[in-house]
């Protein structure tokens, strides 16, 4: 019967210390003990990070089907290698390229930026949000834009540890960002996330012309988010006669499933 | 001690593979949870404490790395091996590939709805935002969670059986 009891009884246990732990937790008194944790697996999860998309980009069945001869197998073989190398090597020049193309944009811009890694994904699957290697003590705040490319937002900053914070995608449910069309009339609306795949701006006027086609920016308005940030183009417009406002969905101009190395915006004053 | 570490240490890994290796792959690969399959296939093959302190320790690795709702993930794992241990002590006894089956299925389902639920709580205390989520993309994901994780019970079900005694395959004959 002890045996039996002893199961419950730790299944308690550890129900109770976990209600004590998100009381600390919440409470901050913890942090200290999180925020070790998380640099010390940081690193690890940078490589297997890298690694997975390394293999996920790499792989593709229609390479190795057919028959072949022994020599063909051979230079089959052969060029499997070369392409493993060349595909690293990419990965390598490609990581190399993000980083000087964003440097490139942060100088020019004139902001101040934290370069970061990408270390993982959140496995709660109904928020979009990217792990980074960059917290608090690197300068990172709530509300702080994240760049990648050659000046495209990817996300905000929604929580921050002391070596690690979290990234809103733009593609989430929950995400805002007031936005402008490069149009004639420089349209405003606000661009959110759709289900997670894709993004849509509302509250467009309906006098305003708006085409596919069109680039959407960032409009400075909201705070820590500097204006000209690209978003994303317009791909289709909704334009209903009975309605106030039209509707635009867009094609994001990055791709945030490929993002090794990103960048947040610190100090942004907009005029 | 050894066992102590060496679980630890298994916990760690299958968190960052978890965490950092599976979400870089596309659905639905990437929504596989490796650490639930896991727990439900540890109690369920009565080593139910095991199971809890896999539960206790994956949840809250990756709770570590959650965006909101601390000890969300902890607190559905833990319910979700209660479930299961009370399912397999009173109906599911037989070390069976179906009994497996079953709670394999209604352990991810149980999961999953635990944090929707509990999400759902602390989003009614604090905004309106809640209602945006699509249901039809949740019960797609949901479904997919639950066939990827029996796969994985499942290898891990015919390893215990190659190597151990604890299982039968116990697929339909007629004898």
């Amino acid at each position: 019967m002890n045996s039996v009891r002893n199961p419950l009884k730790l299944s308690f246990v550890l129900l109770a210390v976990v209600v004590l732990l998100i009381f600390l937790h919440y409470f901050n008194i913890i942090s200290p003990v999180e925020n070790l944790f998380i640099r010390i697996f940081s690193p690890v999860q940078n490589v297997v990070y890298s690694l997975g998309i390394k293999i996920n980009g790499f792989y593709n069945p229609s390479d190795v089907k057919g028959d072949l001869t022994e020599l063909n197998s051979e230079l089959e073989q052969k060029v499997f290698d070369l392409t493993i190398e060349n595909s690293q090597l990419k990965t390598l020049l490609f990581e190399k390229q993000e980083l000087n193309q964003q440097l490139d944009f942060v100088a020019t811009a004139g902001f101040e930026a934290v370069i970061a890694k990408v270390i993982g994904k959140n496995s709660q699957s109904e928020y979009q949000t990217l792990i980074l290697n960059k917290g608090s003590r690197d300068g990172v705040k709530i509300g702080l834009s994240v760049i990648a490319g050659n000046g495209v937002i990817i996300g905000k900053v929604v929580e921050v540890g002391e070596s690690s914070c979290q990234v809103l995608s733009i593609n989430d449910n929950q995400s805002s960002l007031a936005a402008t069309i490069q149009n004639q009339a420089m349209t405003k609306g606000v661009v959110s996330g759709d289900k997670g795949l894709s993004l849509k701006m509302d509250l467009i006027p309906q006098n305003e012309e708006i085409a596919n086609g069109d680039v959407v920016v960032t409009s400075g308005l909201e705070p820590n988010i500097p204006r000209g940030l690209v978003i994303g183009t317009v791909e289709q417009v909704v334009n209903e006669p009975n309605d106030f406002f039209q509707q635009a969905f867009l094609r994001s101009a990055i791709n945030s499933d490929d993002l090794v190395i990103v960048s947040i915006l610190k100090n942004i004053y907009n005029d | 001690m050894i066992d102590f570490l060496v679980n630890l240490l298994a916990i760690i890994v299958i968190g960052i593979v978890q965490i950092s290796f599976l979400p870089t792959w596309p659905a639905p690969v990437g929504g596989l949870n490796l650490i639930l399959s896991l727990v439900i296939f540890l109690t369920a093959s009565n080593y139910y404490k095991k199971g809890l302190w896999w539960a206790f320790g994956g949840g809250l690795f990756l709770d570590l790395f959650a965006i909101k709702l601390f000890g969300l993930s902890v607190i559905s794992l833990l319910l979700t091996a209660v479930l299961i241990n009370f399912l397999f002590k009173n109906f599911f006894t037989n070390y069976s590939f179906y009994s497996l089956t079953v709670l394999g299925v209604i352990g991810t389902m149980s999961y999953n709805l635990m944090i929707l639920f509990f999400s759902f709580l602390f989003e009614l205390l604090k905004s309106d935002d809640f209602w945006e989520f699509s249901l039809a993309g949740y019960i797609h994901n949901l479904w997919w969670q639950v066939i990827l994780n029996l796969i994985i019970m499942y290898i891990v079900f015919f390893i215990f059986h190659l190597i151990g005694k604890n299982f039968r395959t116990n697929f339909l004959t007629s004898s």
